[in-house]
């Protein structure tokens, strides 16, 4: 007992040591240890001393020391201000007049509605397009707005990114909104800066218009591309194969026109699906053929349908699944998709189901949940009612290399809309067995591998299969 | 890992003659200093003319922090074969909400903060410190930030007026 105790101690003078201002007492108590040579103890003590006295609550200091910096460091605090307040610090004094002009991050909104038109295109004008080869630009955040609406002419955008090109950009985040037709010709300019690094197009568009990318792209530098334009799923097929080195891959309300899209790129690493759907209403199958990713990332939450995710991607480490609105119908998709990635290390699940009865979200009736080998961590949140709480423990059963778990009930909105007969109420009810707490609401339980919680995971394991389940089951 | 009690000390001479013990590991997150222990590996005593006693002692506090937040999530990940992803987060941001009162402080040394960080290289030190000026900046009006960094203005009026005319777009009534 008397070591534990000392053991706490220890443990909240450490802990003490990790609020800031314990430099110096972590000094003092290696003076009181006498680790520290007597030369040093002295000079220590001279410090303790004179902190004191500096940090007490005197009058503040009235220098100007920010204008002494060097102009690299205090072009480097500016360009991380949107351009607009940066260059509101070129009235402070002379020393700053021109240092804004030097961040090489630039962003230029044409959405914003508090500043005239006039105005904006004299702001592109004055950061970018007056901007000399001396001084490269790295980041470019451009928001087209509505272009049709605003009346601003293609020309005058692509020549802002001829320019930004010209600069030597490396990293390009462009937003519009409008008709397909008239966003082609920014989306191509942006798709043709070939000294790109990373690439981010948000385009919504009205009407189903489809924008045709440049055949001829030349991002061979790009390391990471996020989509969301009107484009064509064989569009996107293509393009993967000439992007020789992108690492990370977000395609984000993709309405893809064919029934199946094939994914293919030998270096992506990381891949985000989200809301990716059939331009039809239908299901749509992705093949993915990636041998070097390591994370997927797949959720839905506008789209109507989910993927249905088949292929070869054997480095998969971790995967992250969210859907909104799961229906029924999902179902498959969702056996599928566990079906694909179950070599995963980690696994995470967010489903919110909408049904009027309750049904196994996971697994397809009659189906058994795959084999996880590799599943280390696992993180569900779903609503632990009957068919799924016994879903996730087959899955349970079958992952043997589990470290760590954690379930969490999530009881489905709008409850109360439905018809209130007790019994529906109690089909929603979470299964995960009583917890620390008291309640029922999660089941978390960690460092299963050296058999320490063994004792609650048993008997979450064994929970299904209790005489009174059987009955109901049967 | 094992040999963290019979680890080198080193000690660090400020501007002013203070000297400070600090671990090689503490020392190795200064780049600068890592550099030259690379080349020298024996050096043991090592002289930093351009920093005075008071910002070396915060940005060897800053360093020990962010070492010992390191070390503590390997030594979880070696005992339990993989870090789980709750604790870790959770580490995550007790050292974000540390690094957050740590710059808890005034302009001036602020400043000297960043000075500090870009000489002896501590990347993280410096990211969070001009981030910090940076937020210092933002939704003020000039008259704020000249208040704020004292800074004195040596333009004229007719100067400043000037200014404003070249770029009005950042001057427009701001939200």
């Amino acid at each position: 007992m008397q070591k534990s105790d000392r053991e706490k101690e220890s443990d909240r003078s450490e802990s003490q040591w990790l609020r800031p201002g314990c430099c110096r007492r972590f000094l003092r108590k290696s003076i009181l240890h006498s680790t520290v040579p007597p030369r040093v103890r002295h000079t220590v003590d001279n410090l303790l001393y004179s902190t004191a006295m500096e940090t007490s609550p005197t009058e503040p200091t009235q220098i100007d020391r920010l204008s002494s910096l060097p102009d690299a460091l205090l072009v480097s605090v500016l360009s991380l201000l949107p351009t607009r307040l940066a260059a509101r610090t070129s009235v402070l004094s002379r020393r700053f007049q021109y240092l804004w002009k030097a961040s090489p991050a630039v962003d230029i909104s044409f959405s914003d509605p508090r500043i005239s038109f006039f105005k904006k295109k004299a702001m592109a004008n004055g950061v970018l397009l007056s901007r000399q080869p001396s001084n490269p630009l790295l980041r470019l955040h451009l928001d087209v707005g509505h272009p049709a609406s605003l009346d601003l002419p293609h020309s005058f955008i692509s020549s802002l990114l001829a320019h930004a090109h010209s600069l030597g950009l490396r990293h390009l985040t462009l937003n519009g909104e409008g008709l397909a037709e008239d966003l082609q010709p920014i989306v191509c300019s942006g798709f043709s800066i070939s000294s790109l690094q990373s690439l981010s197009i948000s385009v919504n568009s009205y009407f189903s218009g489809i924008i045709t990318l440049p055949s001829g792209t030349t991002l061979t530098r790009l390391r990471s591309l996020s989509i969301r334009p009107p484009v064509s799923s064989a569009q996107v097929e293509q393009l993967l194969f000439k992007l020789c080195c992108l690492n990370h891959l977000q395609l984000s309300h993709f309405q893809s026109t064919a029934a199946i899209v094939n994914l293919s790129s030998l270096t992506v690493k990381k891949l985000e699906l989200l809301d990716f759907g059939h331009f039809e209403e239908g299901t749509c199958s992705v093949r993915l053929f990636m041998p070097s990713l390591e994370f997927f990332y797949l959720s839905k939450r506008y789209s109507k349908n989910l993927p249905h995710i088949h292929g070869g991607i054997p480095l998969l480490r971790k995967s992250v699944i969210t859907v909104d609105y799961l229906y029924p119908e999902h179902v498959s998709a969702v056996t599928q998709l566990l079906n694909c990635i179950s070599h995963v290390e980690e696994l995470s699940l967010d489903l919110k189901e909408r049904s009027v009865y309750p049904f196994c979200n996971l697994l397809e009736q009659g189906k058994e949940a795959p084999a996880f080998p590799n599943l280390k961590l696992l993180d569900v949140h779903m609503c632990f009612h009957e068919h799924n709480f016994e879903a996730v423990v087959s899955l349970l059963h079958r992952s043997p290399a589990l470290q760590s778990l954690k379930l969490v009930h999530k009881a489905p909105e709008k409850l109360n809309l439905w018809p209130k007969k007790k019994r529906k109420m109690n089909d929603w009810r979470s299964k995960l067995p009583r917890n620390v707490d008291g309640n029922y609401q999660y089941a978390y339980f960690s460092n299963l591998h050296l058999k320490e919680n063994n004792e609650g995971f048993m008997k979450l394991l064994n929970k299904s299969s209790t005489p009174k389940k059987l009955k109901a089951h049967n | 890992m094992a040999r963290s009690s019979t680890e080198n000390m080193i000690t660090l001479m400020s501007s002013d003659g203070e000297e400070f013990m600090v671990t090689e590991k503490v020392a190795r997150e200064c780049t600068t200093i890592r550099n030259m222990l690379e080349d020298d590996c024996v050096i043991t005593n090592i002289p930093l003319p351009n920093v005075t006693s008071d910002i070396l002692s915060m940005v060897i506090e800053y360093c020990m922090e962010h070492v010992a937040a390191a070390e503590k999530a390997a030594a979880e990940t070696a005992e339990k074969g993989s870090s789980s992803a709750p604790a870790a987060a959770k580490a995550n941001k007790d050292l974000e909400e540390w690094d957050k009162a740590f710059m808890n402080v005034d302009v001036y040394t602020l400043c000297d903060l960043i000075l500090a960080a870009n000489y002896l290289n501590v990347s993280g030190l410096l990211d969070l410190t001009i981030q910090t000026a940076a937020n210092l900046i933002k939704g003020k009006s000039p008259e704020q930030i000249r208040k704020t960094f004292h800074i004195q203005n040596d333009l004229s009026l007719e100067e400043e007026e000037k200014i404003r005319s070249q770029t009005p777009w950042a001057f427009e009534k701001s939200e």
